[in-house]
This record gives structure tokens, C-alpha cells and sequence, in this order.
């Protein structure tokens, strides 16, 4: 039959398992804010119970392991949907941006203010190639007008500055776009390190017994989702703890060891594209911040080079060849009058700048009021053009601010969906994994508690000690 | 569900950023008077505002082309009335210079037309827009070449207008021809302001004719060819006037139906982009309502927990 000393033993005991109750709530109330720290417990356990003659006596308590609260299901649907939202937030960022550079907007107070009457403000191509029309339109009037000529040529100047203007701001954002994979790549392969040391941490320290190395494993999930973040990944664990990490079907992390690597590389057109080291594969991870820039750059933004490149190609095409059959004041022919062959190169014929008369605009010599050329050029605002898919020039230019406010809008609303359903499995892996300072009080009263009930059976087994060594006196 | 202690105010916060986001929005809408600024806000709005805008800046165009022609129509018919009443005085004078009458008076009356002659050729060779405004196309030449003898007399001219005139575009579809050259010796095309073969108009040399006969002096030419001569140019004129006065209408007409069609893209424009203002300003009511009452409830449920009640 056990003794007081056994008595006092379990006490002790005790007071150590609630003692570490105490610790971990402390800990989970210190990382209450801390959003990728999974709460923990203790997991307490009947002491071995002891044969007497009454029966079967308990021994009290002890704690066998701290544990994590957290489910891997939500782990992996957060990193999917990480994936998706980092996707959307990179082509977020840069199509503002797109739009920003077209800068066409509706402003009804400049209609109201200024005599243009124009719904649109004034910052964009669409107001400066209907001002060119519109000049050519004038000049019909009285082509031989040199006040005329000169506000042609400013206008024309305004068109071709800002067509060179969104050339040079689609190059730069490219380039953004370019300098932001590789800098997500340096990232990503950072962060494969880190998981494959922590990794080995969390598998040396679990390794042989049934304690869980939880504050690396929340780092080490930490990392993932970072990781996530920039490509799609696909995460499994394997029994020693280690997890496999694989993108697009390559293995990068298989447990302890790291496969392969993120590296980047220039493709024909000059932008970086994503490969493996050492399958030399390329990526398309399907989601992520990296591929949402390809995307973005690949599929969207070429699309709108090319559009303003054939645009102003066209626009070059079809005003030359009107006004190399017209005639200069002078009696001259010959001169172009845009030079360039895209939005990046285009320019008014320096000539013409220096010498407004030098614009051809009449039919013939010496026929200064014949507008025939010069009515051809205003009609070019209605003329349907056939490398612009049978459309005028502003139905194509409006057709690409439309498809530039339509991705803006659409990747606006996937990603005001996407949130919503990242918050969604956020509070569901939140009210499995996260800390509520109510709940850890409450245990932690329990455990203080319990600790002062343990406390006070040691005192009354020291009292009763006592008891027992005063017989003798 | 279990809720822990982030969950709520994550949730609060995002909530609160909605609304906040929504608030700006209409707030924007309000201000401002527009439901769409950017093409995301409405693609296919914005790709319809751009067609209205571009139409509604061709038809603009078009209207103050118009009105620029209606100027030149103006020009156009006050030079032809000022010709007609030349051309009064000439069959006047024709008239009057009968046999009657001694050579002095009719040397007085010689004098008179070689003014009228000079009066003529200042007009035909008038500028509008420092083009000449009879020219046709050729608007760099003074349309009428005069020769002179010793006397400084207008002997014979010449003329150096195109027949050819500009073409004017008023329209998607339509072009129309103000200007009139001072001669058209082809009989098609433009007739021409003081020559044109269809109604044997030629009043400058008319008018040559009758000084010289006035000089002569020779009153027989004078009443059988000359005032005939005259009388061809006086219809020539009136001729002239309408045509100027069926130009200016059918302007005014073209320039009425732009207004109308430039009214009505106007409208739907505004309808395309103009916000509803009672109705956004009661989506902006509701949303506040919404955004106060999260902001209370919020307040109240953050403000407590277990620890105001743990002593």
C-alpha cells in the first residue's frame, strides 16, 4: 500500500503537469497574435495506477506530450488559395498600372469647363488622334492656313508623343514585370533552403520519440505559404516529418534533400521566363505571384504592344500614303509626313516642323485651296481599315481600352472573390488552429487551480508528516 | 464554429474595408457626378462613351465647319449683292445713255462705269482668309488680271480662277461647294461669278464694252447689244443670289440636324456616364448606416472579455 511519500510524489507530479498547463497557455497567449502560430496543449494523462489490497489505486498525473491543434487539410487548401490570390494580386498591381498608362478616363467637368466639349479627359490617344482629325478636318477649310498648319503639326506632335509615351510605359512595366520574377525567384529559392533546414531540425528533433517540434513546424508551414505565394506549389509530409514540395509536377524538395532549384532565364523576345536548374524545365506553376506576371506579360500586355504597335503603324501607313499625293504650298511633293513604323518610333516628319507650308495637303500645284487631300485625310477618322480588322482608328484603340478595362475589372472581381474565399478557409483553419485569449483564461484558471488543489496536498501530506514524527516525542 | 480572439476582429476589419471602399466609391460617384471615371468601373460603358465622344466630336467638327461656310456663304453673297448693284447701275446708265444725250454727259457716264469696272475687279479679287475668295482652287492668284492703257483704262482682263472649286465635307456623307470662281469658260461644273457660257454672262466685258461705247460715243451699240448684254448679266446675278440663299439654307439645315443628332449623343452619354444622384446618395445612406453599425457593434463586442471580469 503506498505511503505518504507516494502521496507527496503524486503531488509533485501534479504540480509539473499543471505547472507546464500554465506554460503552454502562457505560450499560446504570448503568440496570440502571431497568425501563423497554431495553438499547442498538454495532453494529460492518468499516472499508472497501483495494485493494493482495496483495489486498484491511481497514482495521479502526468503529461505526456505538448501538442498542436491543427489540420493539414487547411493548411494545404490555404496554400492553394494563396497561390490564386498572389496570382491575382501581381496582374492587380500591374494592370492599374496599364490603365493608369492609357490614361483614358471620363471627366464631364472638362466638358463643361473647357470648349473641347469632350467627355473624355484630355490625357490619352483616343483625345489626341480625334484632335488630328480634327485639325486635318479644319485645315479642309482653308488648307493654305499656316496657323492652321502649325496647329496640325502640334496636334500630330501630341499623338505621336503619346503613342511614344505608352510604348515606353509598356517596356518599362515589362521590365518591372521581368525584375519582379527574378526577384521573386531569388525569393523562392531562399525559401526552399529554409525548408529543407527546417526540415532536418523538425526531423531530428522528433526523430525517435513522440515529441512534435511545433514552433518549427508553424515557421516551416510560415515558409510554405510564403512559398505559395509565388508558385503554385504541391506539399505532402513524409512519416520523419520532412515535407515534399513539388511544382507543376517537379519534385524541388523531397524531404531532407532539396531536388532542384528556381533559376531564371530570357526567352527570345528578351523576358525572363522561369526554369528548374537541373531538369532545365520551365515552369508554369499555374498560380503564384511569378506566374501571374508571366501571364500578365505574356498574354495581356503583348497584347495591347501589339495592338497600339499596328495601330500606329496603320495610322502611319494611311496618312503617308494620302499626303505623299498632295502638293506643298511650295508646289513640292514627296515628304512624308509621319516617319517611324510603330508607337515607339513615330514622329512628324522633322521637315514639316521646320516649315509648316511643306505639308501636302493640295491636289495639285499651285491650287492652294484644293482640299481633296486634305478632306481624304480628315475621312480617315470614319475609314474603316482592313489590318485594323475593318475598324477605324478609334474603334481599335477604344477596343483595347475596353479589353484593358475589362481585365482590370475582371481580375478586381476575382480577387474581391478570391479573398473572400482565402478569409473563408483562413477562419476555418483560424477556429481549429487559432488562440482565444478567453479559452487559454479559462485554462488557465483551471490549471491555477488544480496547481493550488496539488499545492495544498503537499502541505497536508508535509502536515501529516509532521503528525507522524511527533509520535516519537 | 469556434471563435478565437482574431477571428472576430480580422473579420471586423475586413468588413469595415468594404464598406470604407464602398463609401469612397459612391462618395467618388456623388462628387464627381459620374458612375464611371476608369474603364474598369464599366468596359463596355467606357468602349460606348469613347464611340459617342468620337461621333459627337465629328459632328462638333462638322458644325463649326459649318458655321465657318456659313460665313464664307455670307461673304460669297454680299460680294455677288454688291456686284448686282453694280450691274443695277450699268443697265442704268445703258439705259439712260440714249441719243438724247450729248457727249459730254456720256463721257460723265464712261468715267462712272470705269469706276464700276474698278469696283468689280476689286471685288473678284477680294480675299477671304487671305485666299482670293473667286479663285476655285487656285486661291494664291488674284482671279482677275486687268490690262490697262496709258490712260490707266481697263482695256481687256483676263482670268486666272479654277474652275475647279473645294468640296466641303459637311457630313459622314455629304460635301458641298461654297466658293465661286470668278470665270467659267467650260460651261460645267461651278458657274462662274462674273463669266459662265450657259447664261452668256460675261460683265466685265460687258461693262468694257459699254464705256468704250460710251466714249465713242456710239448709243445704237450701246442700246442694241450692250443693254441686252447687261440685262443676261442682271439675271446672271440674281442667279447668283439664289443659288448663295439655297446654299446658306440647305447649311442651316445640315447644321439643325447635327444639333439635333449632337443633342441626342448628348443624352446618351450622360446616360452612359452621369450617376443617379437620389439613388446614389441612398446607396451612400445605406452604407454608412451599415458601416456605423458595424463599427458599434464592433466597439461593444471588442471592448469585453474574460479578463474585465477576472479579479
Amino acid at each position: 500500500m503506498p505511503g505518504l511519500f507516494s502521496i507527496l510524489n503524486m503531488g509533485s507530479q501534479s504540480l509539473q503537469a499543471h505547472q507546464l498547463g500554465i506554460e503552454v497557455s502562457g505560450h499560446n497567449l504570448a503568440n496570440v497574435n502571431n497568425p501563423a502560430y497554431a495553438r499547442q496543449r498538454v495532453v494529460l494523462q492518468t499516472a499508472t495506477a497501483q495494485q493494493t489490497s482495496a483495489g486498484q489505486l491511481g497514482s495521479g498525473v502526468q503529461a505526456i506530450a505538448i501538442e498542436q491543434v491543427r489540420e493539414s487539410i487547411y493548411d494545404r487548401q490555404y496554400e492553394s488559395e494563396t497561390s490564386i490570390t498572389s496570382y491575382l494580386q501581381s496582374q492587380q498591381k500591374s494592370l492599374g498600372m496599364l490603365q493608369s498608362y492609357l490614361n483614358e478616363r471620363v471627366d464631364r467637368q472638362s466638358s463643361t469647363t473647357s470648349d473641347s466639349s469632350s467627355t473624355l479627359a484630355s490625357g490619352g490617344i483616343a483625345a489626341a488622334m480625334q484632335n488630328l482629325f480634327d485639325s486635318f478636318s479644319k485645315l479642309s477649310l482653308n488648307p493654305s492656313s499656316l496657323s492652321d498648319r502649325t496647329v496640325l503639326l502640334q496636334n500630330a506632335r501630341m499623338l505621336a508623343s503619346r503613342f511614344n509615351q505608352l510604348s515606353s510605359d509598356l517596356n518599362n512595366l515589362t521590365s518591372f514585370l521581368n525584375d519582379s520574377i527574378s526577384s521573386d525567384v531569388n525569393k523562392a529559392n531562399s525559401l526552399l533552403q529554409d525548408i529543407v533546414e527546417l526540415n532536418k531540425e523538425i526531423s531530428q528533433q522528433e526523430f525517435g520519440s513522440d515529441a512534435r517540434a511545433n514552433d518549427l513546424r508553424d515557421l516551416r508551414q510560415q515558409k510554405l505559404e510564403e512559398l505559395a505565394g509565388i508558385f503554385k506549389i504541391d506539399v505532402s509530409e513524409e512519416p520523419d516529418g520532412g515535407v515534399n514540395v513539388s511544382v507543376n509536377g517537379n519534385l524541388i524538395i523531397s524531404g531532407l534533400n532539396q531536388i532542384d532549384s528556381f533559376e531564371t532565364s530570357t526567352d527570345a523576345n528578351g523576358n525572363v521566363v522561369v526554369v528548374l536548374k537541373n531538369s532545365a524545365n520551365q515552369i508554369q506553376s499555374g498560380g503564384g505571384s511569378v506566374q501571374g506576371a508571366i501571364d500578365l506579360r505574356d498574354q495581356i500586355i503583348a497584347a495591347v504592344k501589339t495592338s497600339i504597335n499596328n495601330l500606329a503603324a496603320q495610322l502611319i501607313n494611311e496618312v503617308n500614303s494620302i499626303h505623299s499625293g498632295g502638293y506643298s504650298l511650295n508646289g513640292t511633293n514627296g515628304q512624308d509626313f509621319f516617319t517611324g513604323t510603330d508607337a515607339a518610333t513615330i514622329r512628324v516628319n522633322d521637315a514639316l516642323i521646320q516649315n509648316p507650308a511643306l505639308i501636302q495637303l493640295n491636289d495639285s500645284a499651285n491650287s492652294s485651296n484644293s482640299n481633296q487631300v486634305v478632306n481624304e485625310l480628315a475621312q480617315l477618322a470614319t475609314k474603316k481599315i482592313a489590318a485594323l480588322n475593318n475598324s477605324t482608328f478609334s474603334e481599335a484603340y477604344r477596343q483595347v481600352v475596353e479589353n484593358v478595362g475589362a481585365e482590370v475589372s475582371r481580375v478586381n472581381q476575382r480577387l474581391d472573390d478570391q479573398n473572400t474565399i482565402k478569409n473563408l478557409i483562413l477562419q476555418k483553419r483560424n477556429s481549429v488552429s487559432g488562440v482565444s485569449i478567453d479559452e487559454e483564461m479559462t485554462e488557465l484558471m483551471k490549471y491555477q487551480r488544480a496547481f493550488e488543489a496539488s499545492a495544498k496536498l503537499i502541505s497536508i501530506v508535509d502536515d501529516l508528516l509532521d503528525s507522524v514524527l511527533s509520535i516519537k516525542r | 464554429m469556434r471563435v478565437t480572439s482574431n477571428m472576430f476582429p480580422d473579420s471586423l476589419v475586413n468588413q469595415l474595408g468594404r464598406l470604407s471602399a464602398r463609401q469612397n466609391k459612391l462618395q467618388e460617384q456623388i462628387s464627381s457626378g459620374q458612375k464611371i471615371t476608369l474603364p474598369e468601373d464599366d468596359p463596355s460603358a467606357m468602349g460606348r462613351v469613347m464611340d459617342l465622344q468620337q461621333e459627337l466630336g465629328l459632328i462638333n467638327r462638322y458644325r463649326k465647319n459649318i458655321a465657318s461656310l456659313q460665313n464664307k456663304v455670307d461673304v460669297v453673297y454680299n460680294s455677288i449683292r454688291s456686284i448686282k448693284t453694280i450691274s443695277d447701275r450699268a443697265n442704268e446708265i445703258a439705259i439712260a445713255a440714249d441719243s438724247l444725250k450729248t457727249p459730254e454727259e456720256l463721257k460723265t457716264y464712261a468715267i462712272e462705269v470705269s469706276n464700276l469696272i474698278d469696283q468689280v475687279v476689286q471685288i473678284a479679287n477680294s480675299k477671304y482668309n487671305d485666299s482670293y475668295l473667286f479663285g476655285g482652287i487656285n486661291g494664291s492668284q488674284p482671279p482677275v488680271s486687268v490690262t490697262k492703257d496709258a490712260d490707266g483704262k481697263i482695256i481687256s482682263v483676263s482670268f486666272n480662277s479654277d474652275e475647279k472649286v473645294p468640296q466641303y465635307q459637311i457630313s459622314h456623307t455629304a460635301t458641298m461647294a461654297v466658293d465661286i470662281p470668278a470665270a467659267n469658260s467650260s460651261g460645267s461644273g461651278q458657274t462662274g461669278l462674273l463669266t459662265d457660257p450657259r447664261t452668256e454672262a460675261d460683265f466685265l466685258n460687258h461693262l468694257i464694252s459699254l464705256r468704250d461705247h460710251l466714249l465713242a460715243p456710239d448709243t445704237k451699240s450701246i442700246r442694241d447689244v450692250d443693254t441686252v448684254n447687261l440685262q443676261k448679266d442682271e439675271k446672271h446675278f440674281i442667279l447668283q443670289l439664289a443659288d448663295s440663299g439655297v446654299k446658306k439654307a440647305h447649311l442651316q439645315t445640315i447644321d439643325d440636324f447635327h444639333s439635333f443628332k449632337a443633342q441626342n449623343l448628348e443624352n446618351s452619354i450622360s446616360g452612359e456616364t452621369d450617376t443617379d444622384l437620389p439613388s446614389t446618395i441612398l446607396k451612400l445612406n445605406q452604407t454608412q448606416s451599415a458601416f456605423l453599425a458595424a463599427l458599434q457593434t464592433g466597439a461593444a463586442i471588442l471592448n469585453k472579455s474574460l479578463l474585465d471580469y477576472l479579479r
